[in-house]
């Protein structure tokens, strides 16, 4: 791995860390009002400041880290989920199912995604949790289309005739022999789209479609800080460096991972 | 020629049928009667029984699901959309009243995009591993990292609250438009400059391209007449595709600088669940992003022609 992949990494690594234990190292209630010290600029009772209601920004990043990261990694595995399910309903069902199938892949590839999850979160009804709904069920083609490829090439394999002529049955076969040869590729698009996801949570949380106040999303915090940035920047600045920090390194990560895996854009790379 | 452009028109046709049926699904799963909410937007004080069914039946809400499709896409194709749950105006006059201006900022900002990475791209190309090779990677890896709402909000607090540069509210006037259209066009100069460099980069070690400099060609002729030309294929290929995620961003620049378009209307519409206008946006996404792609493979066959053959 390269020098900027392993800074990636550990870079990655310890935003992880800092989402799980940072609430016990940085201990100020995320929740708790102090009208005193409204709109306060970073001092060293609070590094980031504080909000409009007295909160302190660092423990409302701190606890909006979380929220991010663990949305962003729900929505990848429903997604990739998703997708592998329909991608081999395609793959292994009749032909008419196939063809269906695959033609609503392509045409839902071609859909803007986001905007689909926009309408959809917002017929849902403004929550997290819908919002997380709305992007897996959007999110899935690119998946079902990998997937539906792969198994079509696997099903052809050696071994999977092996499995048929020992009596193996149709579901045993897709989840036992042909889906950990579905994971590699999958886990490299997923890492690819992990940034999206965050700045997709992020924006529509902004729009007021994600996590509702008082809880804060880095995006959620953003728009609340709408109303006094313009006085008061750290509101949103804090928040905003949050989420480019973190998309970074994890497309800094992907992108390590994926050379990583991928002897093609290794060898590219030595030429 | 014409039998690849009819090609690529009836490859549309499926996707803008899965559009209907995906927008149709939407506006049925959507909690509420239709009828009541509609009455009540139409200004009704008093909505009795008899009213309810009235429009009940004029709106099909009794017929069973497949047929209410049938009806709802026969609407459509006339170029009916339904009315708004809140102001009672027809959603197609909505968006017709404001897909101009969303045109204009999303032109603008492909314009931005397009002089800015092109340039950045093939210059990095040629530079490969030298100070401006490096800043177009920066500016590559930056440029898809950052969310455009809070670029925004950076933008507004500097060149408005600060610096008084630039009018807080996006309006299409010249002064207007500049901070939308360069907020809307930083993710396509990212996606554009890193494509471009790659693009350039794979035709610079190409055979016909090492013949042009070997018969003595110029090095300015060599980019001009073969380098650029086959660089573009996949450039423009891309703004088709990026279409949608221009579409997507341009809702969140219009919400944030109050910019006059239908991103901002459907954002607006979200929050007071005004369904027919919400789906509306969606229609109008897909039909946008088929239009373009369409008029991207034609361009694409006139920059390379042995696309349309393949």
């Amino acid at each position: 791995m390269t020098l900027h992949g392993r800074v990636a990494v550990a870079l990655l690594v310890m935003l992880v860390l800092a989402a799980i234990v940072g609430q016990y190292v940085w201990t100020i209630d995320p929740f708790a009002q102090d009208p005193l010290v409204r709109l306060k600029d970073p001092s060293l009772a609070h590094p980031f400041g504080t909000d409009n209601f007295g909160r302190d920004i660092l423990a409302r990043l701190v606890l909006g880290a979380r929220w991010s990261l663990l949305g962003a990694a729900v929505v990848c595995c429903g997604t990739s989920l998703l997708g592998f399910v329909i991608g081999a309903l395609a793959a292994s069902g009749p032909r008419l199912a196939d063809n269906v199938i695959g033609r609503s892949i392509e045409a839902m590839l071609a859909m803007p995604g986001l905007v689909m999850a926009l309408a959809l979160s917002a017929i849902l009804g403004p929550s997290f949790e819908n919002l997380l709904a709305a992007l897996v069920l959007t999110g899935w083609p690119g998946y079902a289309r990998l997937s539906r490829a792969l198994i079509l090439k696997e099903r052809n394999q050696q071994y999977v005739d092996g499995a048929v002529a020992l009596g193996a049955d149709g579901t045993r076969i897709v989840v036992r022999h042909i889906l950990p040869n579905v994971i590699g590729p999958a886990a490299v698009l997923a890492t690819g789209d992990f940034g999206k996801i965050i700045l997709g949570l992020a924006s529509l949380s902004f729009l007021g479609l994600g996590m509702q106040p008082p809880t804060p999303e880095w995006g959620e915090m953003i728009n609340e800080a709408r109303g006094y940035f313009q006085t008061h920047p750290w509101q949103m600045i804090a928040p905003g460096l949050c989420i480019v920090a973190t998309v970074l390194t994890v497309n800094l990560t992907g992108d390590a991972i994926r050379d990583n895996l991928d002897p093609r854009t290794k060898r590219r790379r030595a030429s | 020629m014409p039998a690849y452009i009819a090609s690529r028109i009836l490859a549309a046709v499926p996707v803008l049928l899965v559009i209907s049926l995906l927008a149709f699904g939407l506006e049925a799963l959507t909690p509420g009667d239709p009828a009541y909410l509609l009455l009540q937007a139409a200004g009704r004080q008093t909505i009795t029984a008899q009213d309810l069914a009235l429009k009940r039946a004029e709106l099909h809400l009794d017929d069973p699901l497949p047929v209410r499709y049938f009806t709802w896409l026969s609407g459509a194709v006339h170029g009916d959309f339904g009315r708004s749950f809140r102001s009672y105006t027809p959603v197609a006059q909505l968006y017709a009243d404001r897909v101009g201006n969303t045109a204009l900022l999303a032109g603008a900002a492909v314009v931005i995009g397009i002089v800015v990475a092109v340039p950045l791209g093939t210059l990095a190309a040629y530079r490969r591993g030298r100070a401006l090779d490096r800043i177009a990677q920066v500016v590559a890896v930056f440029g898809s990292a950052v969310p455009g709402f809070w670029i925004a909000l950076v933008f507004i607090f500097f060149l408005s609250a600060q610096w008084h540069l630039l009018p807080v509210f996006g309006t299409p006037t010249p002064k207007g438009i500049v901070m939308p259209a360069l907020v809307l066009s930083l993710s396509t100069i990212a996606i554009l400059t890193r494509l471009t460099r790659a693009a350039v980069l794979d035709i610079l070690h190409q055979e016909f391209v090492v013949v042009a400099r070997a018969k003595g060609l110029a090095g300015g002729a060599v980019a001009r007449r073969h380098v650029l030309p086959n660089a573009l294929v996949p450039v423009v290929t891309l703004l088709g595709l990026e279409a949608a995620s221009l579409m997507t961003g341009a809702a969140v620049v219009e919400f944030v600088f109050a910019w006059p378009g239908i991103g901002k209307m459907a954002i607006d519409a979200a929050m007071l669940r005004d369904t027919p206008v919400v789906v509306g946006f969606a229609i109008a996404a897909g039909l946008i992003y088929v239009t373009v792609n369409l008029v991207v493979d034609v361009t694409v066959t006139t920059l390379d022609p042995r696309i349309s053959t393949r």
